[in-house]
């Protein structure tokens, strides 16, 4: 396979990624800082087969989380049929009592879903987590792809990749299947948010209209987007990039000042489509995660396709004894927490630290998920100048409206410092671009 | 049964113009298998804007946007209920009642009430009613109705450990004692004959109906009480929220009037 083109090309690439903006924000010690996400040009690729394989089980996955959050906030039949138990719903931060009871137009709770997978040395893909709030990413691999074309042209001639320029298309078909009568805006917190590159660069594609909160407004029951000339247009469809307790404080944080004042109302009437659907969050809690298997099950009469990382719920007694006997190979997570923090390798801890998070762990053990740690597949990536094998994972998007689709390529994060899990980019990797081969 | 004429007023001065006041107000007695509206007419100033909905706990939410500068806003419900048509609303199956089980940030116990809990008579092999009753009876003894040494923020274990306070905080303790037990219960919000102000009380799942019970006056709700709103706390069922563009002073001022009509 000719990559080494495109490897010459790596500065190239990454000059162009930093012209155009391609940062990710981060906030440390309370302060705003910008950084580039360093691109690696050696790409992961994934033959066909074992895409198809992944598409299989990703589609699968994501049509049970749908039937999951359209049964938990209607009719609750698998809390009735013991498959979850109900403290895992109710004592959970990512349900939202507010959600009770609306269906969100044609039924889609998670339209845009970025799926976590890891590969482990035995070639066997992991779910890692699944994200059905709002998930970022997907901007990164398109650009980077856009950019290596036109550097590299001979690697795209002589390989035989799927094209992923189709992802805006992919977005927007999804849009246009949900959306009530009206326009579509993607709604971004700002420029200060660690995506805000991504909302500028999707709304581009999608040729939908980028906005800030103060451009919408509620009226008579239908939400309308306020032109810069003063006149005012109903919106059908909002792509939101900011979290659901920030998105209207009259139905959720009050103190929030980049929402919507009464925009769930008008939600709550089907007289807009969210996307994602608030709510959202009890299908991607950590402790929800390891009921997915089970939920498929249930819901579609189907063996999973792809399995879960192995995970224990110290909830359960005979869980909580394998922890305390495993506790060295096993990392722990805090359900509560998102974007690599809360998560601790059992190794990792001195001894009194372990006897403190045993005690937090038995004191609170509904808080914590263990999952065997993973022996990575590692892969390669350029460091200056000389290639070495990294941990890297892998997000694949989702998209569900009149029916439910991947993306044929993906957002591969990796770690830079050779002895770290933890590939989020909160946490300072790298990204690569994901290359699914078509024959 | 019993019918009751009832005034419910709301009124907030603002000391300067304010402008783009978006508003949601719970503040409309509800229709149930308990208490039926023969009558109602409600009116809110100014009068810009206004639409209505029905939130995830069924509660009637009028809500609108007053864009025009104002100093006055003011809410009105007036009518007839018909109360005590029945001892109890239907509330379904015990599976379904999850989201009121679990404590919130009003009435997640602490040590005061984990304590007064422990001190409890007998709870084993009653039903969930007569725990109510009887955690409701254990209370009324111990906690003493005093106006002004608690507000609107705070918690069950807050007034817990003040042993005094109003019945807000006798229904988040209740609140917090029943789902100490694992049985769902909820805040409810209304008018009480006699009562010059909103009150508050509680309805105890008992499968498979809600009983109210109004641990204020430790009695069990017949047919004095008209209902407006439920839900899982205080925060549920907050009367009236508002946001607005504008720098004042707001001075809230609240009327309440429940009479029993009596045949001449």
């Amino acid at each position: 396979m000719n990559r080494l083109d495109l490897l010459e090309h790596t500065d190239t690439v990454n000059e162009q990624l930093a012209r155009y903006g391609v940062k990710f924000g981060i906030y440390k010690n309370n302060t705003f800082k910008e950084q580039l996400f360093p691109f690696d040009a050696i790409p992961r690729i994934i033959d066909k087969t074992e895409f198809d394989y992944l598409e299989k089980g990703l589609r699968q996955r994501v049509q049970a989380l749908n039937f999951f959050l359209k049964d938990i906030y209607h009719d609750k039949k698998i809390i009735r049929d013991k498959v979850v138990p109900e403290e895992f719903i109710y004592a959970s931060s990512g349900y939202l009592v507010q959600c009770e009871g609306i269906m969100p137009p044609k039924e889609v709770y998670s339209h845009i879903s970025g799926i976590d997978l890891v590969q482990g040395k035995n070639k066997e893909w992991y779910i890692l987590e699944d994200n059905l709030r709002v998930p970022s990413g997907a901007s990164y691999p398109m650009i980077a792809r856009k950019i290596c074309r036109r550097s590299s042209p001979v690697t795209f001639r002589e390989n035989h990749i799927a094209d992923n320029r189709d992802y805006a298309a992919l977005l927007r078909k999804t849009m246009d299947d949900v959306k009530v009568d009206g326009l579509i805006v993607l709604l971004t917190p700002g420029r200060y948010n660690a995506a805000y590159f991504e909302h500028s660069y999707l709304a581009e594609k999608t040729g939908v209209q980028l906005v800030n909160g103060n451009e919408l407004v509620v009226e008579d029951d239908h939400l309308y987007f306020i032109k810069s000339n003063g006149k005012k247009e109903k919106v059908g469809a909002v792509y939101r990039r900011i979290s659901d307790e920030y998105l209207d404080p009259m139905n959720f944080l009050p103190e929030s000042v980049i929402g919507i004042p009464h925009i769930f109302d008008v939600y709550r009437k089907g007289n807009v489509a969210l996307m994602n659907a608030p709510g959202n969050g009890i299908g991607d809690d950590k402790g929800i995660y390891y009921f997915v298997p089970s939920m498929i099950r249930y819901y579609m009469g189907e063996e999973p396709v792809l399995n879960n990382a192995p995970t224990y719920l110290p909830f359960y007694e005979k869980d909580m004894a394998y922890v305390l006997e495993h506790f060295d190979d096993l990392v722990l997570k805090d359900v509560a927490e998102a974007g690599g923090y809360g998560v601790v390798f059992g190794s990792s801890m001195t001894k009194a630290q372990k006897e403190s998070f045993i005690r937090l762990l038995k004191k609170e053990p509904r808080r914590f998920i263990a999952q065997e740690v993973i022996d990575f597949l590692d892969i390669d990536i350029m460091d200056e100048g000389h290639i070495v094998p990294r941990k890297a994972d892998l997000r694949a998007f989702v998209l569900s409206g009149k029916e439910t689709v991947v993306w044929k390529s993906g957002l591969t994060r990796f770690s830079r410092n050779p002895d770290s899990f933890i590939v989020n980019s909160s946490q300072g990797g790298g990204f690569k671009d994901t290359w699914v081969l078509s024959q | 049964m019993k019918e009751l004429s009832f005034y419910y007023m709301l009124k907030i001065r603002f000391s300067s113009p304010v402008k783009d006041h978006r508003f949601t107000l719970r503040c409309v007695p509800c229709n149930n298998e308990r208490q039926k509206m023969k009558q109602m007419e409600i009116s809110v100033l100014p009068k810009e804007n206004l639409s209505s909905s029905t939130d995830s706990f069924g509660n009637y939410c009028i809500y609108g946007n007053c864009k025009s500068p104002h100093d006055l806003f003011m809410a009105e419900v007036r009518g007839i209920a018909q109360v005590g048509l029945k001892d109890a609303e239907y509330a379904g199956e015990d599976y379904r009642m999850g989201r009121y089980r679990y404590q919130t940030v009003y009435t997640h116990p602490g040590d005061a009430i984990r304590d007064f809990h422990s001190r409890i008579p007998s709870l084993k092999g009653k039903t969930n009613l007569q725990k109510a009753v009887l955690m409701m009876e254990t209370l009324y003894k111990n906690f003493q109705y005093v106006q002004g040494v608690t507000t609107i923020h705070t918690t069950a274990e807050e007034a817990m450990v003040l042993g005094k306070g109003v019945c807000q905080d006798y229904a988040h303790i209740l609140i917090s004692l029943c789902r100490m037990e694992g049985i769902p219960a909820r805040y409810v919000v209304g008018m009480l004959i006699g009562e010059g102000a909103s009150h508050a009380w509680v309805e105890v799942y008992d499968e498979p109906y809600w009983i109210a019970l109004d641990p204020t006056n430790m009695l069990m709700v017949n047919d004095q009480h008209i209902k407006i709103s439920g839900g899982r706390d205080y925060q549920d069922c907050v009367i009236n929220q508002g946001i607005m563009t504008g720098l004042a002073q707001q001075k809230q001022e609240i009327e309440v009037l429940v009479e029993e009509i009596r045949e001449e």
